[in-house]
């Protein structure tokens, strides 16, 4: 369907004009250019990182503690993100010849929201190839929440209304092939956790004025949880929405964990002096490196069998075991 | 699991802070390759010469 129908009279129906509930409902409007629709609507990003620091030294010891947050509102709606960084320093000389240190961070990662520039995707996917440049972005904004009395959420892209039928609605008022983008994202919450532990404890002594021995350990351990819960409303709202370019327009739960786990032993002697004119700097060293990586998750196929119960057994359709 | 252990040796002489020779030499093991040759062995020599006028 086209911009609008032309009533004869002083405008056009507007795309959401066919909906019922709101003040714009069965009546005309001019037909406004919205150059800029695509751009207003994106967000402004904002970005907040606050950082508290604690830390003492004397000549036999030296601490840091700090905390930091990063927060981040997306340029998407429901999208953003809020890390949090805790990270303790600290070096102990035991004896004059012993030093004890050790660094540990430990770093947390919140990520919200479908970021995806891929193709035919809710938002940038469609704004320049299948996108109204006469819808104006804050009516699309403000009817994010409307539905039919039926339970259908508006879109600005339904079917022409010759092909209304009382007794399959959704042909008419369902999303056609795009749904409202804001509409969308908000029956689409994704999540992705990230948990980040990494650091190292070293000894260190001094054998003689030119020797060092130095023995490290160091960990890195990640672990990721991910969760996609596209909600089956996607499909009792969409008439061509589902299937190749938008498998979660089925209604669809995605999850993934990953584990992963690095540590080095690492053990070296330093030798340096300076003999007349030469300066002679040398060391001998082993390291030992293990590593784990662990990942497992799944994706429903094909819609939910029970609406909106986002589990993997809910698929309708089944991997073969 | 993958491992890795590695051996490593490295020297540098310097000579009235103007020339430099310095290398290195590093045995690589890794539980990823053929247990047949399952080691890189790896060096490195460079020597400098910093010509201040």
């Amino acid at each position: 369907m086209l911009a609008g129908v032309q009533n004869g009279r002083s405008g056009v129906y507007s795309l959401v004009a066919w909906y019922g509930g709101h003040e714009r409902s069965f009546t005309t409007a001019r037909l406004t250019p919205q150059p800029n629709n695509a751009r207003e609507f994106f967000a402004t990003g904002i970005q907040t990182n606050n950082n508290v620091n604690f830390s003492k030294a004397t000549d036999n010891y030296s601490f840091r503690a700090s905390y930091s947050n990063l927060d981040v509102r997306g340029l998407l709606p429901n999208t953003g993100m809020n890390k949090n960084n805790f990270n303790v320093n600290t070096s102990l000389n035991l004896t004059e010849k012993l030093t004890v240190s050790t660094n540990v961070n430990y770093i947390t990662n919140n990520l919200k929201g479908e970021i995806d520039d891929s193709y035919a995707n809710a938002t940038s996917g469609s704004f320049n190839q299948w996108f109204h440049r006469d819808l104006d972005m804050s009516i699309v904004k403000e009817l994010r929440g409307l539905k039919t009395p039926t339970g259908i959420w508006a879109s600005w892209n339904h079917q022409n209304p010759n092909t209304y039928d009382v007794n399959n609605q959704k042909n008419f008022y369902g999303a056609y092939y795009w749904y409202n983008p804001y509409t969308y994202s908000d029956l689409s919450p994704i999540i992705t956790r990230n948990d980040r532990l990494f650091g190292n404890i070293g000894l260190s002594y001094k054998l003689s004025p030119s020797i060092t021995i130095n023995g490290t350990y160091r960990k890195q351990q990640n672990t990721t949880f991910t969760e996609q819960k596209y909600s089956s409303q996607l499909f009792e709202s969409g008439v061509k929405t589902a299937g190749g370019n938008c498998p979660q327009c089925f209604g669809q739960y995605v999850t993934q964990n990953t584990f992963s786990n690095r540590d080095n032993f690492q053990g070296s002697l330093v030798y340096s002096k300076k003999i007349k004119n030469f300066q002679v700097d040398g060391d001998v060293g082993f390291d030992v490196f293990h590593q784990v990586t662990k990942s497992n998750g799944g994706f429903t196929n094909n819609g939910l069998n029970v609406p909106d119960l986002f589990t993997l057994t809910n698929s309708k359709l089944m991997q073969p075991l | 699991m993958k491992k890795r252990r590695a051996l490593y040796a490295s020297a540098t002489l310097g000579y009235k802070n103007f020339l430099f020779v310095d290398g290195t030499i590093r045995n690589d093991w890794y539980s990823t390759l053929p247990v047949a040759k399952n080691d890189v062995l790896s060096n490195r020599m460079a020597h400098h010469l910093y010509l201040a006028i």
